[in-house]
């Protein structure tokens, strides 16, 4: 049945990889000097201690020697994250695990669509870690996946060049929703990376206003595109509606200004000194919350056509995390969410991308939407 | 947690006696059932259960149904007080939705289902359901006319969907197990605020139609 663990005896996510540049190290012999599995497994040296309740790997690193001399054949075994860990006295009713998918005969846009992205880049010193999990409802329903991400490299090799990072959360009740977010983030980054030098130049000036001007004028050109995109479909344009936030970072590390666009709903937190910073850069006050109902309605492309824009100025150290609402409202919701996330990803180092995966499940119950996040790691020096 | 509180009332007028009552009990069950087996809701609404006569009762305060074995029976017998019923309902929102944000939560609109198979014999109901509908957190109301229900007062009691029995071979408990079915189709999405409804703060996927039932137009409005 259900588990029953108190979030408590989770232990703390423990930081593997010194922040980049990420020397791969090279897998080693085990100490008592099993030779490594087939195709160099990690041996218990070099993994982390099982961090979930559930993976009990066979007594970690020390008691190697005794545990190969006790067994005829030692062979070691591969380490398990198991179940994402999750807050508070019980998980989600729901399977952690991708369920059924769209059939193609039914729509064959959303069947194509990966359950799970993980994905990731490293420009020392800025290392990236994405992932777009589908959400339980969408899963038990079978149902796509409706956010999407992009991470790329825009720009002419040289001082100038961009880090776009985006997500994209296709808005729930349009039918076609998933083929906007992912076509979004696309072409998010074609038709950024044509204005590319110009907005570097207002980033590296910390011009407001100019960024402003470009943001507003490359989204009503992706405006336009899914419009047209959905017309030539003959389909309703407000059928593809989605949320897009970009988070524009010049890789040169004496540029400490980032732009952030954004239309709709989602989230961008900053974790500075291992503190949660929900509205970084924010000039509104705490947006209410508390005091009224759930409010689900969206500002979404391509209807609206207007991007907020600001531009924030991180430190060395710091982390940003990009993200859509399935992320971000259960971050301002949920302490322990903030506590989980703070000690996994602020304690000044880069998780695996696999790490960076069990730990982006994390799982509150009743937050059941897809969850897209970015996440920025700022070296420092 | 996110948490959608969902209230269910139903009428226990004398004339709901018999096989009406029964059915609707049989029926309680199989709703408990459904509600608490299905994540999608399960892990979200609240249920509460308000008996409704001369009085109105609160048989089950609102809980997480997969905390409790079984729903309370219906009884019938007395009047058909429409004002009562929704004085309760606006005191168990107001109290509800207060307890659920001091434990932390963020809550959803409500939303009632309103089932009746008479004519409300209090004459200053629509009071109590103005008071209830110009309330901070007026529920999305769904109503079900039964029996001798007029369509205009059914009408006039839901602000999101009405339906009035057409076949009288469908039991108020099939309405009802039809609520339950609405309510695990009741996923909560986001909406695009500038949809052509206007919008509202968030989408309740219910049916238009229920078998053996006509859809009340509510353009009265």
């Amino acid at each position: 049945m259900e588990q029953e663990t108190p979030s408590t005896s989770v232990p703390p996510v423990t930081p593997v990889t010194p922040v980049a540049p990420v020397a791969a190290s090279a897998p080693s012999a085990a100490v008592d000097g099993t030779p490594p599995a087939l195709r160099a497994e990690p041996t218990t040296e070099e993994i982390p201690k099982a961090r979930s309740p559930r993976a009990e790997a066979p007594e970690a690193a020390g008691s190697g020697a005794e545990v190969a001399a006790a067994q005829q054949t030692p062979r070691p075994v591969p380490p398990t994250l198991g179940v994402p860990a999750h807050s508070g006295r019980r998980p989600p009713s729901y399977p952690p695990v991708p369920q059924g998918r769209p059939r193609v005969s039914d729509d064959p846009t959303a069947a194509v669509l990966p359950d799970i992205v993980l994905d990731g880049a490293a420009y020392p010193p800025l290392t990236v870690r994405a992932a777009s999990v589908r959400g339980d409802s969408h899963r038990y329903h079978g149902e796509p996946r409706q956010d999407s991400l992009g991470v790329s490299l825009l720009g002419e090799p040289g001082p100038g060049e961009l880090l776009m990072l985006a997500v994209a959360d296709g808005v729930g009740s349009a039918s076609l929703s998933h083929v906007g977010s992912s076509s979004v983030c696309r072409w998010a980054a074609w038709a950024f990376a044509h204005h590319a030098q110009e907005l570097y130049e207002a980033l590296a000036a910390g011009a407001a206003a100019r960024f402003a001007e470009l943001a507003t004028f490359v989204v009503e050109r992706l405006a336009d595109k899914l419009a047209r995109n959905a017309k030539s479909r003959s389909h309703d344009p407000a059928s593809h509606a989605t949320t897009l936030r970009v988070l524009l970072v010049p890789r040169d590390p004496s540029i400490r200004t980032r732009g952030l666009l954004t239309v709709g709903d989602g989230g961008i937190a900053l974790l500075r000194d291992g503190r949660w910073d929900l509205d970084p850069g924010g000039t509104s006050e705490a947006s209410g919350a508390g005091d009224g109902v759930i409010d689900t309605r969206t500002a979404a492309l391509p209807l609206s056509r207007t991007a907020e824009t600001r531009l924030l100025t991180t430190r060395p150290g710091d982390v940003l995390v990009l993200s859509t609402d399935g992320l971000s409202t259960p971050l301002a919701g949920e302490s322990e969410m903030r506590e989980f996330f703070g000690s996994a990803w602020g304690g000044g180092s880069v998780p695996e991308p696999a790490d960076f995966l069990w730990q982006f499940q994390y799982r509150v119950k009743s937050y059941d939407d897809d969850r897209t996040g970015v996440v920025l790691w700022e070296a420092l020096p | 947690m996110q948490i959608l509180p969902f209230y269910l009332l139903c009428d226990e007028s004398g004339s709901m006696a018999g096989d009406n009552v029964d059915a609707l009990n049989t029926t309680l069950p199989e709703l408990h059932h459904e509600i608490s087996t299905n994540p999608t809701v399960a892990d979200k609404t609240r249920f509460c259960l308000i008996g409704f006569s001369t009085e109105a009762n609160v048989l089950q305060p609102l809980v997480d149904l997969s905390d409790i074995e079984e729903v309370p029976a219906l009884a019938a017998g007395g009047l058909t007080s429409f004002g009562n019923a929704f004085r309760t309902l606006l005191r168990c929102i107001e109290t509800d939705v207060a307890a659920l944000k001091a434990e932390g939560h963020e809550v959803y609109r409500p939303v009632a289902f309103f089932m009746s198979d008479g004519i409300p014999t209090d004459d200053d109901w629509p009071q109590a359901y103005k008071e209830l509908t110009e309330s901070r957190f007026c529920p999305k109301i769904i109503a079900f006319g039964v029996g001798d229900a007029e369509e205009s007062t059914i009408a006039q009691v839901a602000n999101f969907r009405a339906f009035i029995q057409q076949d009288s071979n469908v039991s108020p408990a099939a309405a009802l197990r039809e609520f339950a079915s609405s309510l695990t189709r009741s996923i909560v999405r986001s909406a695009s605020s500038i949809a052509a409804d206007g919008g509202s703060d968030f989408t309740l996927s219910v049916e238009e139609t229920v078998p053996g039932f006509a859809t009340v137009s509510l353009d009265k409005l």
